[in-house]
């Protein structure tokens, strides 16, 4: 039996710091990388890229350089053939490049935010997004969605039939080294009592609703540090709820914003953390969910959006917009993780447990659909 | 298709498959222990090529901790091998006294016995009680376990990135390297002027740490090494 074409569209993966698509694109194209079953090529936008280039990528876990590679490209290697196209199959990982150019093509939707949720998003996204989505869902054979709110959402705004959609699971992508550091810190050191507060700082991530839990509750913040991790943004709101805190007897260096942290300092931040907390108003999925049940966390989460598919038996929900309900998540959250004895799990079964939650069965999907699609 | 389980070292030829993707065989190795810590550390090397090895420790079966060998090892450095980044640490030797078994650090790639250690020794000898740490604390020595503070250690990279890229790139390359950003238009021109009327990129380099440690004197920044993410000058050196 022939193996099939197929073309992946890796243009998230030439970002330069890989959060959540690049990650979804890179797990996709590295399982690729690895398929003998299926003749695959990689592409950004109709240009055919050297498989070394996408390798190159995934070893440094970013796409760093590539665009100035992609300029001395175009140059030297032709653009897919429109008869190459129609004998081969489109996968994209990001909004269509191109419509109706390969004989069968397949889209990955994460959300539909900037149609459900546009005051999160600036006028340039929402247009952009707006002007795109419904021709390139018109001209799709197939969906992949990361969790059943975003094919909910899809279905219910486009009328796409439920056969036409996968949800693909989502996995944590982590490195052996990464834990066996945490664990080390955990052996060797006692670390004050901390909370992750997880999300980059913008609005939809509802930061401002955990900062005024804070100025309500100021002997917590004695009991336990915030860690706010994930780059800063949204800084003059952040001023002024620090000085609302401060204003509240409470010393601001009891809440400590990390900035970008690579992902070693993340997983060690999780790993050593008392508990999560993710508020987020409105998520696609939610990997940081994901990755922080996995390493054991309880997480203080949000019940909106996709987030109580992630992993529901490691959550405490709230409201994302009733601090009554995030204040008793997170007394909870306190009282359990005092009992939590994940310090004295081994290195091979916190690892089982990450291995057992890898990024094959999402492939497996994609995959599949190339063959019987 | 799916990723080999790890567990025991039964899967060794599997896992091993696995690695070689990332990781390179152990062709020079050295190890010593903190016995205060029970803590492993020293350098493990390929000869050559762009990939870092990777070390186990081992009782019996049982994996108990994974180091990628990409640190700074000061051994290493002063050997000569690897412009030092060959170093790895290994914790976990108070876990593996309390289990039955030969303790041995290992090859990750291939399996091979690295090194043996004497429980006795290990059981005899006192050990450090817990340092407290804030997160603040918890966050510099995860940025500091496959990075450095000493720009000297990053300046052969820079230094043959410079040989073979133009002045743009190489003050690009600087800005995403220390700042984690791109360069702004003025940096860009301030910079590669700079460049062009002869000063040395290593030079360039020097004053830009210097700014970014200033600007972030809470959590002092760490320069990334080699084999993570960000790292922008290229592995060459390694060929």
């Amino acid at each position: 039996m022939m193996m099939p074409n197929a073309y992946l569209e890796v243009s998230p993966m030439f970002e330069e710091y890989w959060t959540g698509i690049p990650n979804v694109a890179a797990a996709i194209a590295h399982n690729a990388l690895r398929d003998s079953t299926i003749h695959w090529q990689f592409t950004f936008e109709n240009a055919l890229l050297p498989n070394e280039m996408v390798k190159q990528f995934l070893v440094q876990r970013s796409g760093v350089g590539g665009l100035a590679s992609l300029a001395d490209l175009v140059w030297t290697k032709p653009d897919i053939s429109y008869a190459d196209g129609q004998a081969g199959v489109g996968i994209f990982t990001g909004m269509k490049s191109v419509r109706e150019f390969y004989a069968r093509e397949a889209m990955i939707i994460y959300d539909l935010s900037p149609l459900l949720t546009p005051h999160f998003h600036t006028s340039d996204n929402i247009n952009h997004f707006s002007d795109r989505i419904r021709d390139d869902i018109e001209t799709t054979n197939h969906f992949f969605c990361i969790s059943q709110a975003a094919a909910n959402d899809v279905s219910a705004y486009f009328e796409i039939p439920s056969g036409k959609i996968d949800i693909i699971p989502m996995a944590f992508e982590y490195s052996p080294s990464d834990l066996s550091i945490a664990q080390g810190i955990a052996r060797r050191h006692k670390v004050e009592p901390y909370i992750v507060v997880l999300g980059t700082l913008e609005p939809r991530k509802n930061g401002r609703l955990v900062l005024e839990y804070i100025a309500r509750n100021p002997s917590f913040a004695s009991q336990y540090r915030f860690v706010f991790v994930g780059r800063e943004g949204w800084l003059s709101e952040r001023s002024e709820l620090m000085d609302k805190i401060t204003a509240a007897g409470v010393d601001r260096n009891r809440i400590f914003f990390t900035g970008y942290v690579s992902e070693t300092e993340k997983l060690g931040l999780l790993y050593n953390a008392s508990f999560c907390i993710y508020g987020s108003f409105f998520e696609g999925y939610g990997l940081p969910v994901l990755e922080a049940a996995l390493l054991g966390k309880i997480v203080v989460c949000s019940n909106s959006s996709s987030m109580p598919e992630v992993a529901p038996q490691s959550c405490l929900f709230f409201d994302p917009n009733d601090i009554v309900q995030l204040s008793r998540a997170i007394s909870v959250a306190s009282q359990r993780s005092m009992r939590t004895r994940q310090s004295l799990q081994s290195f091979e079964d916190v690892r089982a447990e990450l291995e057992g939650r890898n990024w094959n069965a999402c492939y497996t999907k994609i995959a599949d659909w190339i063959h019987h699609g | 298709m799916d990723k080999p389980t790890i567990g025991s070292l039964d899967s060794r030829s599997a896992l091993g498959t696995f690695y070689e993707e990332l990781f390179a065989p152990t062709e020079e190795f050295f190890q010593s222990y903190d016995a205060g810590s029970r803590t492993i550390m020293g350098f493990a090397a390929p000869l050559k090529g762009r990939k870092p090895c990777a070390v186990e420790l081992v009782v019996g079966t049982e994996v108990i901790a994974f180091s990628k060998a990409g640190r700074l090892s000061l051994q290493a450095y002063a050997a000569g091998l690897r412009f030092g980044w060959c170093g790895y640490e290994l914790f976990g030797l108070s876990e593996a006294i309390a289990i039955d078994g030969d303790i041995t650090v290992r090859c990750a790639v291939h399996g091979n016995v690295l090194h043996r250690y004497d429980r006795s020794a290990i059981e005899k000898a006192p050990q450090a009680g817990p340092v407290t740490l804030s997160a603040r604390e918890l966050l510099q020595e995860l940025r500091l376990t496959n990075g450095t503070s000493d720009l000297k250690y990053i300046l052969p990279f820079l230094k043959r990135y410079s040989s073979t890229h133009g002045t743009r790139d190489i003050v690009e390359a600087l800005y995403r390297y220390i700042f984690r950003r791109s360069a702004d238009e003025s940096g860009l021109k301030t910079w590669t002027d700079r460049i062009n009327e002869g000063t040395t990129p290593e030079h360039i380099a020097e004053t830009l740490w210097s700014l970014a440690k200033y600007e972030n004197s809470s959590v002092p920044p760490v320069l990334q090494g080699p084999f993570e993410p960000g790292f922008t000058f290229g592995l060459e050196l390694f060929d």
